[in-house]
């Protein structure tokens, strides 16, 4: 029998010391999202749809599946300068590192956004250039083989292409558009993820990510008027699909369909009801019916395709312009990519405020406005009767979500309304918001139930900015302009920081918007009692 | 206890130690970036870690020993090791490297085996805490993807009128 002496000097808990190249991909679970259904694959016409465990040892795979790669590859180093560029240009000099949020929470060497690029780069090398074909290892080229499929796919699900990386990059090197084109070309060999898949189908067949039908779509809109009656005491009216609307409204439908997020629908509502009176001519879409894009995380097709259905429906009704809520990823494709793809927009009109007449200039050739510029605009003007101390008991911080700041540049103006209707707001650290925002771990379709541990630990560095705004000012609610994070932080804050909530923007501004003619608010839109305000005596008796 | 005060002076060799053992459980090029002193929003796990493991070294090396406090510091630790690439005896098992550090800090002659029984009996009863630590982290991890589906496959039953509930005024 051992001594307890022999025992304790066998205690060894450092991992093994092997080369990146010679570590095999080791998947595990709670870090990985569930194959996609075969049957979403085939509705949006994408290959070889079949049932596949990322556990299992045989992958399907077609025959071919190495040509498939190898062609896919060279058709996009053809058709995209940047990724050829991107293929050739980093020195590794490792400033990226550490500053991916997944590699911070994990730890994974992988997960270093110059080690995630390597693994394609690998493969780049021992196919398309000399040095690379010659030199092989030593020009840090590897053949494609199985291992490589499974450590691509693995780690490419597990970027949520927030670009913090890029930000550091002194060559400008976009990681993100890297994990893109890898995406791609897993999809050429139908090796996407359900939670990815899925919601692209529903949103190409139904018009949304749930496949919600336009009678759901309308029961649930009617749902939140009868709640906004009970809590204002005024019914607002909402229209859909009217022709001949000044304006088309279009938002994520988790804003429609999963709180908190239904809280900021309640919100566009009620600013909307206010705003009739002052001109707004305003419509929604059952079929456009949602803002969110999962085409984007697929292929640039697939992105193109969903983004089209929303100049379609503007089309259809002969709006001017379009209003968009408060929405990540759909801003982004509008931002960066839909005016080479689908636009310009040129069959609608640059869009100017009915209220303020503010010519918003930026959007004048996508023809859409971000909600938050609109309601910022709205009360620079002095348009909007505010009653910031019904938020008094909340201690906010803002999220800056990646796709809306690093994406298209917008910090200022969510955080003008935040502070325009909330008297208590407490920025995070400076290296934590802004271009420097951390992401929620769960965007670019990670924010499946399965892969738990990946979102918590991909989430982990935003809940640590958060919790010393927590521990610091007793911050308790963490606000945010988009969809993904308005589901994906509530759990990072139950695990990490609990006592924080989530909500969105415009569900603050609707708390304090006074409403002419409303009866005394007693709750605010969650129906959550208002500390400090009772209810007069009469109310119960009648 | 004369071995606690011995161990006191070499605090924070002990510390220092400590913090590298279980930034070593990382892979080579992780521990190098953990390792850097950062601030604490740039390198969250390393400075966190640290920041951790010295409270703890304090918190162990006094007479008596504040379980209390001890239970807090350990959270924080274990919360971030559960969800990451550890089993769950990787996960808690930084603990007894504590033993291994103090054993070979100690010099033969500074041995008094009673006390460090009793101070290797303190740890073990860290990693039992550890234990139970890890599984509360483990099960809100499964609470938070149950109420998940819940909320969602509920709230859609709900919201297409299929759910008849009780009122409140019946």
């Amino acid at each position: 029998m051992a001594k307890p002496k022999e025992v304790l000097s066998n205690l060894n808990y450092t991992p093994p010391e092997t080369a990146w190249m010679d570590t095999p991909v080791n998947i595990r679970k709670g870090m990985y999202c569930y194959a996609a259904n075969p049957k979403s694959l085939e509705a949006l016409d994408l290959p070889f749809p079949r049932s596949w465990n990322p556990m299992d040892e045989d992958w399907k795979l077609p025959a071919n599946w190495k040509e498939i790669i190898h062609k896919g590859f060279k058709e996009r180093l053809d058709k995209f300068r940047s990724i050829k560029v991107f293929m050739d240009i980093c020195v590794r000099c490792g400033a990226c590192a550490d500053k991916c949020h997944f590699f911070l929470g994990t730890g994974d060497p992988k997960n270093m956004p110059v080690l995630r690029a390597e693994l394609l780069r690998s493969i780049y090398r021992n196919d398309f250039t000399l040095a690379g074909k010659m030199l092989k290892k030593i020009a840090g080229a590897r053949e494609m083989t199985v291992g490589v499929l499974k450590e691509w796919w693995y780690y490419l699900f597990q970027c949520t292409e927030c670009r913090r990386c890029s930000l550091f990059c002194p060559y400008g090197i976009d990681t993100a558009e890297i994990t893109i084109m890898g995406r791609e070309l897993l999809n050429l060999l139908g090796l996407n993820i359900d939670w990815i898949a899925t919601p692209a189908s529903n949103c190409f067949r139904i018009g949304n990510h749930l496949g919600i039908q336009p009678h759901a779509y309308k029961d649930m809109i009617d749902f939140f008027l009868d709640d906004i009656e009970e809590i204002t005491g005024i019914k607002p009216e909402v229209d859909f699909n009217r022709k001949g609307a000044e304006v088309l409204f279009i938002t994520p439908s988790g804003d429609v369909f999963a709180d908190p997020g239904t809280y900021t629908c309640m919100g566009y509502i009620i600013l909307f009801h206010y705003l009739k009176k002052l001109g707004l001519d305003i419509t929604w879409s059952t079929y456009a019916s949602e803002g969110g894009n999962f085409g984007f995380f697929t292929s640039h097709e697939m992105m193109k395709r969903l983004n089209s259905k929303m100049y379609a429906e503007a089309k259809r009704l002969k709006v001017k312009w379009i209003l968009g809520g408060e929405c990540g990823h759909m801003w982004r494709v509008i931002s960066q990519y839909m005016d080479t793809m689908n636009g310009p927009a040129d069959f609608l009109e640059t869009p100017v405020s009915p209220i303020t007449r503010t010519r918003f200039e930026n959007a004048k050739s996508t023809k859409m406005v971000h909600i938050a510029e609109f309601t910022a605009d709205l009360i620079r003007n002095g348009k909007l009767k505010l009653d910031p101390s019904r938020n008094d008991h909340l201690k906010v911080t803002f999220h800056d979500s990646c796709n809306v700041s690093r994406g298209m540049g917008m910090f200022d103006e969510p955080r003008y309304v935040l502070k325009s209707v909330c008297n208590n707001f407490y920025e995070m650290p400076a290296n934590t918001i802004r271009e420097q925002t951390f992401c929620c771990g769960s965007g670019s379709g990670l924010n499946a139930g399965e892969n738990m541990d990946q979102r918590m630990a991909g989430g982990l560095p935003r809940a640590n900015a958060v919790k010393h705004v927590h521990d610091k000012h007793g911050v308790n609610l963490l606000a945010t302009i988009c969809a993904i994070d308005r589901a994906a932080l509530p759990p990072l804050m139950d695990y990490w920081v609990p006592g924080v909530g989530v909500s969105g923007l415009h569900e603050l501004v609707a708390n304090a918007l006074v409403l002419p003619g409303e009866i005394k608010r007693t709750m605010d839109l969650r129906k959550e009692p208002l500390p400090g305000v009772e209810e007069e005596e009469g109310d119960d008796a009648e | 206890m004369k071995l606690k005060k011995l161990l006191s002076q070499k605090k924070s060799e002990i510390i220092q130690k400590w913090i590298d053992g279980i930034l070593g459980t990382y892979p080579a090029d992780t521990y190098q970036i953990f390792k850097k002193s950062g601030d604490q929003f740039a390198n969250p796990v390393g400075t966190t870690l640290s920041r951790e493991i010295a409270e703890l070294t304090s918190i162990i090396l006094e007479e008596e020993i504040d379980y209390n406090s001890v239970k807090k510091h350990l959270d924080t630790v274990i919360r971030i090791r559960a969800i990451q690439a550890f089993s769950p005896s990787q996960a808690i098992g930084f603990i007894l490297l504590l033993k291994e550090i103090i054993k070979n800090i100690l010099k033969a002659q500074d041995i008094n085996l009673d006390e460090l029984l009793l101070l290797y009996s303190q740890i073990d009863k860290l990693c039992l805490i550890g234990f139970d630590i890890y599984t509360e982290c483990r099960e809100k991890l499964f609470d938070i993807r149950v109420s998940e589906i819940k909320n969602k496959s509920f709230g859609a039953l709900k919201r297409a009128g299929l759910v008849s509930e009780v009122l409140e005024d019946v």
